[in-house]
């Protein structure tokens, strides 16, 4: 044991835990569990990019908790390593908590075996208990413990089970520790443990970097090649030189007798003592070998298999399109009748007039149009939040390397393409951002540049809009067609840029797939909930008020008094010769309708949406569909409550079509082709303006404007690709 | 002449035009430091939220 160091730690009565360990080990689900936070727990990993810090009370203790990224280890191989250390060095935690899989005991301890060497007061959660149980494990906790010399703490981080002694064991160490960081000597053999020694002495005389870590630490990060240590080490002393050459010599000699680098000898060791620890019968496996087949390893043979796998994963998506129609009609149906309802309502109760048009189709038919899908999007959520929480999301990202890399992307490009929406629903902003775990800036840029073509749940409603009016008994095929047309153009999109303005090789690509776990129906429903909720707060703030906006720009002007008298004495007109009540209402309706267009065409919105018909009808798109594809530049959502804002202020036939689907349907002016060249359209134009901003932040200004003017006009294209073809060879 | 109907009307597009703007400075601003200012339907698989970000600046 070394010399134990006391560090200078400010009187606080705050006491700080870090929470630490490997990639879905548990770690977000148990600070969840103890804080309390809502945040979502995925299997994607390193989910804890970011740090997040929550505070609890345990009596009279105030408890800041932190949950640090996941890590392997404590090198400096990537960001969230590096940033695990520097929180360890820089904030000096009173204790870390290392949340260990128990069912994977010896690669998780290698980061508890860093710990202790590090020093800091370690306590061990052995976490998923549950499962160690369920494949038969037993462990002996309190010989792990003594062996380990720290305690440890089981734990079931999903159901919170522990999460209360865990904190009271860590409140109580803290105590008995004194804040005392005792770094553990582990052997290396003896000629990296000589070359260690020599290290540590002249680290130590010298006081190198020693305010900031133990000595035989900081040797042993110069024969680990840590680049950070090595980097820091030469702003610090002129000692930096001495030491780099004494690790470059053992490099060497190690090379030249052993074949091997020193970081795998000093790796070897760890695991050497690891498996000494275990072997003193700590995990007692209950069951026969052939019990023990791993359920895990079981169905990824099936789900990831080279060729069944791909198959499997396609026809889920298709099913859950399917189960998302056939299920969410019904209630669908309920939500259109109960707008129906509150439209009729407003129109008897409010005096006709401007108000009663901005609440009846400003308002009502706007945002109605978009609160209509609700059902349709809840349920599709409810589905990814299964997918993603058994651990099946990231079976899809290694499916999806090998094609992947075939477009010049990465493994890690998957996880933004579906967060962006890939299985449809996310969102490309979190995309964008989640880019950042792709080290190569060229596949980062790559993979930025074609998320936002992944239908979003903004989109969606779009999308769906379009198929329930055009393409009646294909739904489920249809929006299971535009998810892969989705995917087909980003992966084009990527090879063409990748083969022109950003050429590079690609990085090799290593992921961790974590075990499948039943989720649980609380955490689906509150991840559906979560993602609905703010689906109907953004229609209810956000395009409630991009709405009333809209409407404006859709009625003012308003005609000029000259058209408005010429359409009164039309009305007088008919109604002094037209005989039959009937055939005058008839006759009366028709000449409100054509006012009704003739005002909508006359207004601001119409003015802007007319002057681009010249360009937009080779796409089929009229002056309406302009307004709201200028106003899905804002939000996409924007899209349909325009269009339900349009076509009710145009629309004054009460017995018309009450859907917007229907009403769209029975415009002369679409067809199937425009139906499918407005889609296109809508995947592949310029992202959304917050995912503009988001692009610009990942790269810079000149790729996120790139990106609005290459989108647009690839969607364009396609789209009067699409509509002109369909309507010459079809029609 | 003096409109009910007009006034209650101009003053809810004048309010709807206010969040507007505001909406889009608040969303654009966080986007811009590295939060998505609730811009999106998708939160609870964002690591990224408005809420997490804003109590929970990074480490570096």
């Amino acid at each position: 044991m070394a010399t134990p160091v006391q560090w200078k730690i400010k009187k606080n009565p705050t006491v700080t835990i870090a929470l630490a360990g490997n990639p879905n080990s548990g770690k977000t689900t148990l600070f969840n569990a103890i804080t309390g936070a809502h945040q979502h727990v995925g299997n994607y990993p390193g989910i804890t990019v970011e740090r997040k810090e929550g505070i609890i009370n345990l009596k009279d203790v105030k408890i800041k908790l932190i949950d640090l990224p996941g890590t392997y280890s404590l090198s400096a191989y990537s960001d969230e390593e590096l940033v695990a250390r520097n929180f360890l060095v820089n904030e000096k935690p009173d204790i870390v908590v290392d949340i260990v899989d128990a069912t994977m005991l010896e690669r998780h301890l290698y980061l508890a075996i860093q710990f202790f060497e590090i020093g800091i007061p370690v306590i061990l959660a052995l976490n998923m208990m549950d499962d160690a149980k369920r494949q038969g494990l037993i462990i002996d906790t309190d010989k792990l413990a003594k062996l380990l010399n720290c305690p440890v703490v089981e734990t079931v981080a999903r159901s919170g089970r522990g999460k209360g002694h865990l904190i009271r064991t860590a409140v109580h160490h803290i105590k008995e520790s004194g804040k005392t960081w005792k770094p553990i000597q582990i052997s290396y053999g003896a000629e990296i443990d000589l070359v260690l020694d020599n290290m540590t002495e002249i680290i130590e005389e010298q006081q190198f970097m020693t305010d900031r870590y133990p000595a035989r630490w900081i040797a042993l990060k110069y024969l680990e090649n840590d680049s950070e240590i090595i980097r820091y080490g030469k702003l610090n002393g002129k000692i930096a030189e001495q030491l780099e050459a004494i690790a470059q010599r053992t490099k060497e000699h190690c090379l030249k007798t052993l074949k091997v680098l020193p970081e795998a000898i000093i790796s070897d060791y760890r695991y050497g003592l690891i498996n000494s620890i275990l072997k003193q019968d700590i995990v007692i496996q209950e069951k026969s070998r052939q019990e023990r087949i791993d359920f895990t390893t079981k169905l990824d043979s099936l789900l990831v298999n080279r060729y069944i796998g791909p198959i499997l994963m396609i026809a889920i998506l298709y099913g859950m399109f399917q189960i998302t129609f056939t299920v969410g009609e019904i209630p669908m149906g309920w939500l259109e009748s109960l707008f129906g309802w509150i439209s009729a309502t407003a129109t008897l109760l409010i005096p006709e007039g401007l108000l009663q048009s901005l609440v009846v189709s400003g308002i009502i038919d706007g945002v109605g149009g978009v609160m209509g899908f609700v059902p349709l999007i809840a349920i599709m959520f409810l589905m990814i939040s299964f997918l993603e929480d058994s651990g099946y999301m990231a079976r899809v990202a290694y499916m999806l390397d090998r094609v992947l890399r075939i477009f010049g992307l990465h493994g890690y490009s998957a996880m933004p393409f579906i967060i962006s929406g890939g299985i449809a629903g996310g969102c490309a902003v979190p995309g964008v951002m989640a880019t950042r775990t792709l080290r190569s800036p060229k596949e980062k840029l790559a993979t930025l540049l074609t998320a936002p073509f992944m239908p979003c749940g903004a989109k969606l409603p779009v999308f769906m809009l379009l198929v329930a009016a055009f393409f009646t008994e294909y739904k489920a095929q249809m929006m299971f067609s535009i998810t892969l047309f989705a995917w087909v153009m980003a992966l084009l999109v990527a090879k063409l840029v990748r083969s022109t303005v950003i050429k590079g090789a690609s990085t090799p690509f290593i992921m961790e797939l974590p075990p499948y776990r039943l989720p649980t129906v609380r955490g689906i429903f509150i991840h559906t909930w979560e993602r609905t909720w703010q689906y109907i707060k953004k229609a209810g703030t956000v395009i409630l008020a991009v709405s009333i906006l809209l409407w404006a720009a859709m009625t003012f002007p308003g005609l000029p008094t000259q058209q408005v008298n010429q359409y009164e004495l039309e009305r007088q007109a008919v109604s002094e010769t037209t005989q039959g009540i009937t055939e005058q209402q008839q006759a009366l309706l028709e000449i409100n309708n054509r006012e009704g267009q003739a005002a909508l065409r006359y207004s601001l919105a119409g003015k802007i949406g007319t002057s681009l018909e010249p360009l937009s009808r080779l796409a089929g798109f009229d002056w309406r569909t302009n307004i709201a594809l200028v106003g899905g530049f804002a939000a996409k959502e924007v899209i349909v409550s325009t269009f339900g804002t349009a076509y009710s202020l145009g629309d004054v036939d009460p017995e018309a079509a009450d859907t917007l689907s229907t009403r769209i349907a029975a415009d002369p002016s679409w067809n199937k082709f425009t139906a499918l060249a407005m889609i296109v359209f809508v995947l592949l134009y310029a992202p959304c303006v917050v995912t503009v901003v988001a692009i610009a932040k990942e790269s810079s200004w000149g790729w996120a404007t790139f990106a609005t003017i290459f989108n647009t006009t690839l969607g364009f294209g396609m789209a009067v690709i699409i509509y002109q073809i369909g309507t010459k060879l079809f029609m | 002449m003096f409109s009910w109907d007009l006034t209650i009307t101009s003053m809810i597009i004048a309010a709807a035009a206010f969040y507007v703007v505001l909406s889009l400075y608040r969303t654009i601003k966080e986007a811009s430091v590295g939060g998505c200012g609730g811009g999106c339907s998708a939160c609870s698989h964002c690591k990224f939220a408005p809420q997490n970000i804003k109590k929970n600046p990074p480490l570096r």
